[in-house]
């Protein structure tokens, strides 16, 4: 009786565990080759919850080689540190406005290639992932180490990188300013996605052609702060696709101006109505005398 | 041993309670199921009496089957060459119901009847074998672990378009195209009679619309590439409240327009006291779909559900007995059901049992977290304020806004982001 309990003891929180977000690295091949490319992939398996906010850091062994990241076909909107190497690791942390509920759902992925023979492995450290709840709760989330074992045989020629001939997706910056942020001083906000191989960064230009571009992220803070020049924002994607987007501007002038506009135009149809109001209805007293 | 206990979990009673009874200790009574050439009947695990007996003071609405939860699937249809790719949501269901599987239903006329084939618990099929040119319509029927269908989701049609030659086996044309050369969306589902219905695609707002008296809507948009891509619907009510979003993924087929149909937005909801006083009545409110019926939500100890029917403008409006719930801090929240489609829940609002009444403040048509610039919406421009301080200490100036907008621990971190998704409105 006492081992039945010890069981069912120790399948409660296993039956707990199982239904716990997951993120699941994946390789696309368990044993590769020296020199061979193949890939890992991260994914989201929120197992019935709805998670809107996950971050982590992947340590790269040193038998492996990072050819490309790519997160084009992400669940994640907003990445508030996209999938990048920083201090040699691979970080990475995003949000998913209204969270994400379905079965499984891409995060990013990695495009490596095998530089010596060995058993190597693939870990995801540093995970959390948060609930879609108004308070940010954190879940107990699971993932497993990958193994991935490289052969001693050496190979030529390996599978190529994805092709990406398409530009990113049309966006259009906001211009705005708030207290916080830059001393209230103009700032431009801006966020598109690319389906393919995903932004890689982007660039903005203010000025004329002649002016050189200028790699930034957003929030961006406008030099010209009389907001007279244009200004130009580009996307690049990690093929090196560009897509760019011309901002908006509506300087200080710009409401008088279109007030004024306004104004003359009220006051020339009014005295067009009543030219024509007196040229059709309008006649002269005549004269008693 | 395992299997003992875990039957005898499932046979332990509950008690039901409403406004105006309470059932103690309810007789379960296995059941079964019976069929002939000419009748078929349906038993249960519950009490002997299910129906509904109605009085002029009360309703009794008897049995298990009244309150088991679940939505039913939002569904996509992607045509190819001589096949249509369907995928859907994965239905939510609770008490007392659990998703076995699905079955996709096909007909070449709209509304069947359907030719039913079992998936397994699967969330998309592809339909091959088809003839291009001609419209398919398809249902997602949702079975329980028994087998017995719980949901069925809204038609979804498309038309499989033949691969221009020398094309390859690239699927193209689409559900109400021939043109293939456009890659698109088309959604369409259920909001509140004549309100706003704001449409995102990764978190920016793409279009507007106002649905129709019936309350439903229809949106396209074209010019996409192809690709997963996360859509999200919300809507306004007459009141300026806002339901929870929607939000669902797609994968876009280049040269093809996805329909996807029975989008179904929750109820908004909302309370008049923010505390009212134990045994005064709650006045529970909001807007759904136009003569539904509206199940309400109260957490307590005891979790406690009760409907009631929406107008033809979809306001509904309950009043709770407060009787039935203990002193402390309690939240409700609504789920609506027409004919077969039914919403999944939408957001919780909170009140508080004790021994006064405060009214709630009016409505206020702006998030209550995550807005940092105070233009009454969340999006890009308050996720690049809070970008700009991730990792950075906050200055003075910032700090009462980060502990009026987010969690208030004096740092932008993962949390304030979480909270700031959580109320975005793109």
């Amino acid at each position: 009786m006492k081992y039945y309990l010890l069981i069912l003891l120790l399948l409660i929180p296993a039956a707990v565990w199982s239904a716990s977000p997951q993120i699941l690295l994946t390789t696309d091949q368990s044993e590769v080759s020296i020199g061979q490319m193949f890939s890992a992939k991260i994914s989201l398996l929120p197992n019935g919850d709805s998670i809107n906010a996950l971050t982590g850091e992947i340590t790269l062994p040193e038998s492996l080689e990072l050819k490309q990241i790519e997160d084009g076909g992400s669940i994640v909107s907003f990445w508030i540190e996209r999938p990048a190497v920083r201090d040699g690791k691979i970080t990475f942390s995003g949000i998913i406005p209204g969270g994400f509920t379905a079965d499984r759902g891409p995060v990013f992925s990695l495009n490596l290639v095998a530089k010596s023979a060995g058993k190597v492995s693939l870990v995801i450290q540093k995970l959390k992932v948060l609930r879609n709840d108004g308070q940010g709760t954190e879940l107990a989330v699971k993932t497993s180490p990958v193994l991935i074992t490289v052969n001693k045989t050496e190979v030529e020629f390996s599978k190529a990188l994805p092709a990406d001939n398409l530009k990113p997706e049309s966006f259009q910056p906001i211009v705005s300013r708030d207290p916080a942020l830059f001393d209230g001083q103009w700032f431009l906000a801006f966020m598109t996605q690319d389906k393919q191989s995903g932004v890689d960064h982007y660039e903005v230009r203010e000025g004329g052609d002649d002016q050189t571009w200028v790699k930034t992220e957003s929030p961006y803070l406008i030099r010209d702060q009389s907001l007279k020049n244009k200004i130009v924002v580009r996307a690049v994607d990690r093929a090196g696709n560009i897509q760019e987007a011309v901002v908006i501007l509506r300087p200080w002038y710009s409401v008088w101006l279109y007030g004024g506009i306004l104004l003359l135009v009220s006051i020339f149809i009014l005295w067009f109505i009543v030219f024509i109001f007196r040229k059709l209805f309008w006649r002269p007293r005549s004269s008693p005398f | 041993m395992v299997v003992a206990l875990a039957t005898v979990s499932l046979a332990r009673a509950d008690e039901y309670t409403a406004s105006s009874f309470r059932v103690i200790d309810p007789v379960l009574a296995p059941a079964g199921f019976s069929s002939s050439t000419s009748f078929q009947l349906f038993g249960s695990l519950g009490e002997p009496g299910l129906g509904t007996s109605t009085a002029s003071g009360f309703g009794l609405q008897g049995a298990f089957l009244y309150f088991p939860i679940v939505s039913t699937p939002v569904v996509s249809a992607t045509a190819g060459d001589g096949l249509v790719a369907l995928s859907w949501t994965a239905v939510t269901a609770s008490l007392g119901w659990t998703v076995g599987g699905y079955n996709v239903g096909q007909a070449t006329v709209s509304g069947g009847p359907y030719s039913y084939t079992s998936l397994g618990n699967i969330i998309s099929s592809t339909r091959s074998s088809l003839t291009n040119g001609t419209p398919y319509y398809f249902v997602i029927r949702v079975e329980d672990a028994l087998g017995y269908t719980i949901a069925t989701s809204t038609e979804v049609t498309a038309t499989p378009v033949a691969a221009p030659s020398g094309a390859g086996p690239v699927p193209s044309g689409s559900g109400s195209s021939s043109n293939n050369q456009i890659t698109g969306v088309n959604l369409s589902g259920h909001g509140y009679p004549l309100s706003k219905v704001t449409v995102l695609k990764d978190g920016q707002i793409i279009t507007v619309t106002i649905a129709g008296p019936d309350a439903k809507f229809e949106v396209t948009q074209t010019g996409l590439s192809a690709g997963q891509y996360l859509f999200a619907v919300y809507g306004e009510d007459s009141t300026g409240r806002r339901s929870s979003l929607f939000t669902f993924p797609v994968l876009l087929t280049a040269g093809v327009v996805t329909n996807i149909s029975g989008i179904f937005l929750a109820p908004t909801i909302a309370v008049d006291k923010s505390e009212v006083k134990y045994g005064d009545n709650l006045a529970i409110f909001g807007q759904a779909t136009a003569s539904s019926t509206v199940t309400i939500a109260v957490n307590s100890n005891q979790e406690i559900f009760t409907k009631t029917l929406s107008d033809r403008q979809g306001a509904y409006l309950y009043n709770f007995d407060t009787t039935l719930v203990e002193r402390g801090d309690h939240t409700t929240k609504a789920k609506v059901a027409l004919a077969n489609e039914i919403s999944p829940f939408g957001t919780a609002v909170n009140f508080h049992v004790g021994d006064k009444n405060i009214l709630t403040e009016p409505n206020s048509k702006c998030p209550k977290k995550g807005d940092l610039n105070d233009d009454c919406r969340v999006n890009l421009v308050d996720f690049s304020i809070a970008a700009y301080w991730y990792h950075r200490t906050l200055t003075t100036a910032f700090i009462p806004r980060e502990k009026s907008s987010l969690n208030g621990d004096g740092r932008i971190d993962l949390t304030d982001f979480s909270i700031m998704a959580y109320y975005w409105t793109g």
